[in-house]
């Protein structure tokens, strides 16, 4: 039993950082939750802050984060590990890194991958992986994903050149 | 034949089992085959879908499946009795973990001293009829997969469980008991449609309704309990409410509790006043769970009689380590209720040992540093 | 080669066809299910009091509304009048209390603690069904029956009848407050100008500070403060 995100998307003060240190705290986790919900329809990988304004900013209601809110926002999903800064821009895991990686290994499984070495760029782009639902998953995003394989060593990475591969076990 | 009681002396029961009648102040007298010897003693009687269990000093069960040519005896002058037979018969495998062999009576006379006799007849009449011991506890589930096997097997399974649906609906629930089969098959459904990707659709999650499914209690009414409704009330809530008050930090606000109970109860609910006063008798049956009014009004059950003070010690302690917390805070941290955790911060604010910072940011609880000894 | 892409290909035509038709059994379930609610919910309204005696039925009864997704406690008034204490409508008033209990501490981590008896109803209406709603006055009295076990749900009187299931009291100015946001679901100062500046600021804070109240702050740095209990919730 609860409201849904859609209605508070519609209730102005929703677009003011709250005082009241507990509600804030609700207001971020909702807030996190819209943002993630946008970035996964919209299956954005990769983004800045302002690649959300299209959210944070609601002109029929005449309301949008400040920058203060939207500073701590982003700085909330960070620490809840939902954001990984890389320089300018930030990856946005509305899929856990963890979750994408088993998915990943999963297809390597099935298509007799085990053993075999597969670039990195082969696997989000080439064409046997046009049906995954990773397809299309930037490089540097599948990067951190296979990091988790790396560390539960189901897998390997190492660097090509200028490119990376990895070998599934 | 041992029987296990809760710490409240009601019969723990046996999966699938529930309690249909109970009575008390009946004589039991037990005769024994070959033996002239018999016994004989006053007993609280519950009648069980699987048992008949009889609770005093000593304590007894008989399987219902044993009882043979039960029937009434005694009339003008001579206290109503009930009389049958005991033959020991096969059990259903998973029943002999939950009734040892031991040496069973070969007839057994319950006289009813304060009445009582004709309903619990009626009622082991039925319920050795039903047989509820036979009935599976669990039932198969059919899986269907999707997922790449087939154009031809996937129109199979689902050509398959169509048939099923529409043979279990075209039925009508003009019977109980027709329903009572029905519901199983249709149990079966339910599953299957729960076995499918939740996560994924938020119309599935619609579809099963947030209702906290805490397990069902046999729900002690008047009509199984009679007379002795409030103080058995008293009984059944305290075994039930013990495990919910172990995960909420041996607290629960009293219309929490009503809430969590009533919903395990299922259809018939108990009303408030009748939870009131079976709590009011908690103490007089020395059953471990207290009624408290803590100091900003709020009824609660204690899982003992520290728990309070316990818990308000240990957000103490919290608060010297952290520096401060709100009740939400402390809810979460210490996982109790909300209304709880401002309770005891209020109580650790009265003694001295907390104080308050109330403003636009919330209200937030110190440790007191200027405490005085 | 070719065969592999054939069965490649072969796999993913499975595979979406597998989803186009469990999207349609689902739909069909569904359906189905919906079907059966209805049968059910006129079952229980006609049998309840047989279900209530027989414990074996009431058991498996009540588990498959659980999993299908129907609360059972949807038992209707007796017909006789309010002033005997049939045993059909202290079921009915005992449903209620405890869907609205349900209500209040299921979504008092929103609002605060504090609702508005209108918004109650209808979600407690929504946990019943259409078919089952119940008049307002009713919802009034089963909560009225709750004081027995505490000040656990507080009814506050005045033109905006609210609920307050958090162990405090309001004061006048905060009632004040409350009662000025029905309707809108929020205030401004410029609704309170018989009032000075201090006052108002410290009745809001106060309720801002219990979790009641959001702020709002407009572009044109105007504030308004809006109530959860009398404007989110609404469904």
């Amino acid at each position: 039993m609860d409201v849904p995100l859609a209605k508070f998307l519609v209730w102005p003060p929703f677009y003011t950082l709250q005082p009241n240190l507990d509600t804030q705290n609700q207001q971020l986790s909702l807030w996190s939750q819209v943002i993630l919900d946008y970035a996964k329809n919209n299956k954005i990988y990769v983004a800045t802050i302002e690649s959300f304004d299209r959210v944070t900013r609601n002109s029929e209601l005449n309301r949008f984060l400040s920058e203060e809110f939207k500073d701590m926002l982003f700085k909330h999903m960070k620490k809840q590990k939902f954001i990984i800064a890389e320089g300018l821009s930030m990856l946005i895991f509305w899929q856990k890194p963890e979750t994408w990686a088993e998915m990943i290994y999963r297809w390597a499984s099935n298509s007799g991958r085990i053993g075999t070495v597969e670039t990195v760029e082969g696997l989000v782009s080439g064409d046997e992986t046009t049906s995954e639902e990773f397809y299309g998953m930037p490089v540097n995003y599948a990067i951190e994903v296979l990091k988790t394989l790396q560390k539960s060593k189901k897998a390997e990475m190492f660097a090509v050149g200028d490119s990376y591969a990895v070998k599934f076990f | 034949m041992e029987v296990k009681l809760t710490e409240s002396s009601r019969p723990v029961l046996i999966p699938n089992e529930v309690i249909i009648k109970e009575q008390s102040k009946v004589e039991v007298l037990f005769e024994y085959f070959l033996c002239s010897d018999s016994k004989q003693g006053e007993y609280y009687c519950y009648l069980t879908s699987h048992r008949l269990v009889c609770v005093s000093k000593k304590n007894f069960a008989i399987p219902l499946a044993y009882i043979e040519g039960q029937k009434a005896a005694g009339g003008f002058l001579r206290t109503h009795r009930i009389e049958f037979n005991v033959r020991i018969k096969a059990l259903p495998q998973y029943l002999h973990e939950y009734m040892p062999q031991a040496l069973m009576p070969s007839m057994i006379s319950m006289k009813f001293t304060v009445g009582g006799r004709d309903e619990f007849l009626t009622q082991i009449d039925t319920a050795c009829r039903a047989e509820s011991w036979n009935k599976p506890i669990i039932v198969e589930q059919k899986q269907i997969k999707v997922e790449g096997y087939g154009i031809g097997g996937i129109k199979q399974a689902l050509k398959e469980d169509t048939h099923d649906r529409n043979q279990t609906l075209s039925a009508g629930f003009k019977d109980l008991k027709s329903l009572s089969d029905k519901s199983r098959e249709l149990k079966n459904l339910a599953s299957k449609l729960k076995q499918m990707d939740e996560s994924k659709d938020p119309e599935l999650q619609e579809i099963k309704a947030t209702m906290a499914s805490m397990g069902f209690t046999s729900g002690v009414t008047k009509e199984t309990a009679g007379k002795n409704y409030i103080p058995q009330l008293a009984r059944e809530l305290c075994d039930f409410i013990k495990e919910p008050l172990q995960n909420n930090g041996g607290l629960l606000p009293l219309l929490d509790a009503y809430c969590i109970y009533n919903r395990a109860r299922g259809g018939s609910v108990i009303s408030p006043s009748d939870m009131a006063q079976a709590c009011e008798l908690f103490e007089s049956l020395s059953l471990p769970i207290k009624i408290r009014v803590l100091a900003g009004g709020t009824k609660a059950l204690s899982l003992g009689g520290q728990a309070v003070e316990n818990l308000t010690r240990s957000l103490i302690e919290k608060i010297r380590e952290v520096g401060h917390l709100s009740s939400k805070e402390a809810a979460e941290i210490f996982k109790i209720s909300t209304t709880i955790a401002l309770e005891c911060l209020l109580l650790g604010e009265n003694q001295g040992q907390l104080c308050r910072d109330q403003g636009l940011q919330g209200l937030h609880f110190y440790y007191n540093l200027f405490l005085r000894n | 080669m070719k065969a592999l892409m054939e069965q490649k290909r072969m796999k993913e035509l499975y595979k979406k066809k597998g989803s186009e038709m469990e999207g349609e059994f689902k739909k069909n379930l569904k359906s189905q299910l919906q079907q059966f609610h209805q049968s059910l919910e006129s079952f229980i309204t006609n049998n309840r009091a047989e279900i209530n005696k027989n414990p074996n039925l009431r058991q498996e009864f009540y588990d498959l509304c659980r999993e299908i997704g129907l609360d059972p406690l949807i038992s209707s008034k007796g017909a006789c009048s309010d002033a005997r204490e049939s045993d059909e409508n202290t079921q009915y008033y005992n449903d209620i209390a405890v869907q609205a209990t349900t209500v209040c501490l299921g979504l008092k981590n929103r609002t605060g603690g504090l609702l508005s008896i209108e918004d109650c109803w209808k979600w407690v209406n929504k946990l019943r069904g259409q078919r089952h709603s119940v008049p307002l006055s009713d919802l009034y009295r089963a909560i009225d029956n709750l004081k027995v076990l505490g000040n656990g749900m507080t009814i506050i009187e005045g033109e905006s009848k609210m609920i307050l299931s958090v162990p405090m009291e309001l004061n006048l100015d905060q009632r004040g407050i409350i009662e000025a946001a029905k309707g809108t679901g929020f205030v401004s100062y410029d609704m309170f100008h018989q009032w000075n500046k201090t006052r108002f600021d410290k009745a809001v804070e106060s309720l801002i500070s219990e979790g009641m109240v959001w702020v709002d702050a407009l572009p044109n740095g105007k504030i308004q403060y809006w109530f959860p209990a009398q404007s989110l919730m609404s469904s």
